[in-house]
């Protein structure tokens, strides 16, 4: 009877947990949908009366956007969305993020999972120093950096270019690879490599069939982690980036217009969007990260 | 095997110590339109931008202040939440469900903090928020949350609790999940109750997961932009400006880049102060090995 009792609080409390983490979101999800008439109510009214998709087509340009005062004529008032502004350009926001962060990410790697095997293998004091310089690199405040970037990046002429952006955040994202993936390769025994040496693959061999198969769950979830840091990363963006390279989370600033007030549909259409491709990215990989960690795979 | 570090090195030192000298340099200097982005056009001021930024600016100690209040409260306050979710996690009854409510629970951390944060401005607005909204079916007065200086602070340490109790959950969890039943059994064995289980087993078991976790929700914290960005705009008056955030406006309002510059810096010896004494704090506990997985 007491088992009973304690499940049901365990259950309570876990649910009210759940309910408060997840209830801002579906509220977004509700007012994504809502005419603008809908979401400027006093009540609470979490299903929308009456749907439409017209935020999203008008934010992702396929449509027109819904003017709150089209549905019942008459009185005209600041819910009318009067002067016809345009709404953000969130279209190639989303391929500028994408293509800043996903670059990022890889030029990352490229820089970071050799380090990451070489301070594995290397056991020396010198290297240990250089593991704990890139650690401590996670803790600089990007307010510290910002100032001397501006000024390099423009003297490179690269502000508001993908490149421009994509220099900082590599340094954002190289501690992450390299702390991720030492610690994958830690878990690699070298008597596994020295082994296949021994047995007639050369440095390649050895890296694409024995290393790099092992530590697919360390790139996994540091690719996960590095997407997740880098595609909200919001104070390089709003410095660096002006009309060209712009991404989501500064455009998602820019529904907060001066003639309209703020845009709240389309800007919870964006909000929305803007957090679907990490979803995506945790769901797909969430399969490969959870067989990953099954021990015992080494064949 | 020492070539694999070059590229490494060379960028850390294109990307961090450069910079850093840069902004050192700029940092001793004012900025002047007619200099544009020519930082050696810019006259030298020596350390006047830190004597005035240590003892002439109140506005400093004022975003001290509200980052200090920030950290502290919101730090404290996802441990005790983020600890007592794991622990409820870890239980039998939970066992089979726990990716199911793992997924759920990591939804907050999926939004881009700007995002977040502009979605609590909506959801705190005072005429038409569903907080308020609530409140008002309830019977009680509608509140302009971000209207008081010390509601909109708290509604910053809010939103912040809100987006990371989760990370601190899944951290507690995974170091809650390495701890072998058996060390349960054998408790039980001996007699323990559950308290005393709690106190001299999963604890001491926890302590690096415990202090890899506050180090790194104090250390973003302390970083804190995004939220008030989003939310407040410094606040009310200068009610919610934290440091981050007083740099940016120094440096890219109002556009005195020298002493954005300085107020970087301090952040940073700030910064590094702090993390430095919170691991030699650490240190003395156990030794330092370096942190696996995640």
């Amino acid at each position: 009877m007491k088992k009973y009792f304690y499940a049901l609080v365990t259950y309570t409390v876990i649910g009210i947990a759940v309910f408060f983490f997840l209830l801002p979101m579906i509220w977004t999800i509700s007012t994504s949908f809502k005419r603008p008439r809908d979401y400027y109510v006093t009540k609470v009214n979490i299903f929308p009366p009456r749907p439409t998709i017209s935020h999203y087509l008008s934010v992702l340009d396929l449509g027109t956007e819904e003017k709150a005062g089209e549905s019942k004529g008459g009185v005209s008032s600041f819910m009318d969305h009067a002067a016809p502004e345009r709404l953000p350009p969130i279209k190639s926001s989303i391929f500028n993020s994408l293509i800043v962060v996903g670059s990022s990410v890889l030029i990352a790697f490229m820089i970071g999972m050799p380090a990451a095997y070489a301070l594995s293998r290397l056991k020396s004091k010198a290297s240990n120093n250089l593991l704990l310089t890139f650690l401590s690199l996670r803790m600089l405040p990007p307010i510290s950096v910002i100032i001397p970037f501006f000024f390099m990046i423009n003297a490179f002429g690269l502000i508001d270019t993908h490149p421009g952006l994509i220099i900082p955040y590599v340094l954002f994202n190289l501690p992450f690879v390299v702390w991720i993936m030492k610690g994958t390769f830690d878990k690699i025994p070298v008597i596994l490599e020295e082994a296949a040496m021994v047995g007639g693959c050369n440095y390649r061999q050895v890296w694409t069939r024995i290393t790099l198969p092992l530590s697919m769950g360390g790139v996994v979830a540091t690719v996960l982690f590095c997407f997740l840091i880098t595609w909200s990363e919001f104070l390089f963006a709003v410095v660096l980036t002006r009309n060209n390279a712009r991404t989501l989370p500064v455009a998602v600033t820019f529904f907060v217009t001066q003639h309209r007030g703020i845009l709240w549909g389309p800007m919870c259409a964006t909000i929305i969007i803007s957090a679907l491709p990490l979803f995506a990215l945790v769901f797909i990989l969430q399969q490969t990260l959870v067989r990953a960690f099954m021990p015992g795979e080494y064949k | 095997m020492n070539v694999l570090l070059f590229p490494s090195i060379a960028f850390l030192i294109l990307m961090v110590v450069f910079p850093f000298v840069f902004a050192l340099a700029t940092s001793f200097r004012r900025y002047v339109p007619a200099a544009g982005l020519r930082i050696w056009e810019m006259p030298f001021v020596g350390v006047g931008n830190y004597v005035r930024a240590l003892f002439h600016d109140s506005v400093f100690y004022v975003s001290l202040r509200n980052t200090f209040l920030i950290t502290g409260i919101a730090v404290i306050v996802e441990f005790i939440l983020g600890l007592g979710l794991a622990l409820l996690f870890n239980r039998e009854v939970v066992r089979k469900i726990w990716p199911l409510l793992l997924s759920m629970i990591l939804l907050p951390l999926m939004i881009p903090r700007v995002a977040s944060g502009i979605m609590w401005k909506m959801l705190l607005n005072p005429q038409w928020g569903l907080v308020n909204n609530f409140l008002a079916a309830l019977g009680f007065a509608r509140v302009d949350l971000l209207g008081s200086a010390r509601w909109a602070l708290l509604s910053l340490v809010g939103v912040d609790i809100w987006q990371w109790t989760p990370l601190v959950v899944l951290l507690l969890f995974s170091g809650l999940k390495n701890i072998p039943s058996e060390y349960y059994e054998a408790a039980a064995i001996d007699g323990a109750s559950s308290s005393q289980m709690f106190i001299f087993l999963t604890l001491p078991q926890l302590k690096w997961a415990i202090a890899f976790t506050i180090l790194i929700r104090i250390i973003d914290c302390f970083q804190i932009f995004d939220y008030v960005y989003a939310l407040t705009g410094g606040g009310p008056g200068y009610a919610t400006t934290t440091l981050s955030y007083y740099a940016y406006l120094q440096g890219f309002q109002s556009f005195n880049l020298g002493y954005g510059a300085t107020l970087g810096f301090l952040i940073l010896v700030l910064g590094m102060g702090i993390a430095m004494v919170y691991m030699s704090f650490m240190k003395t506990r156990k030794t330092v090995r370096s942190a696996t997985g995640e």
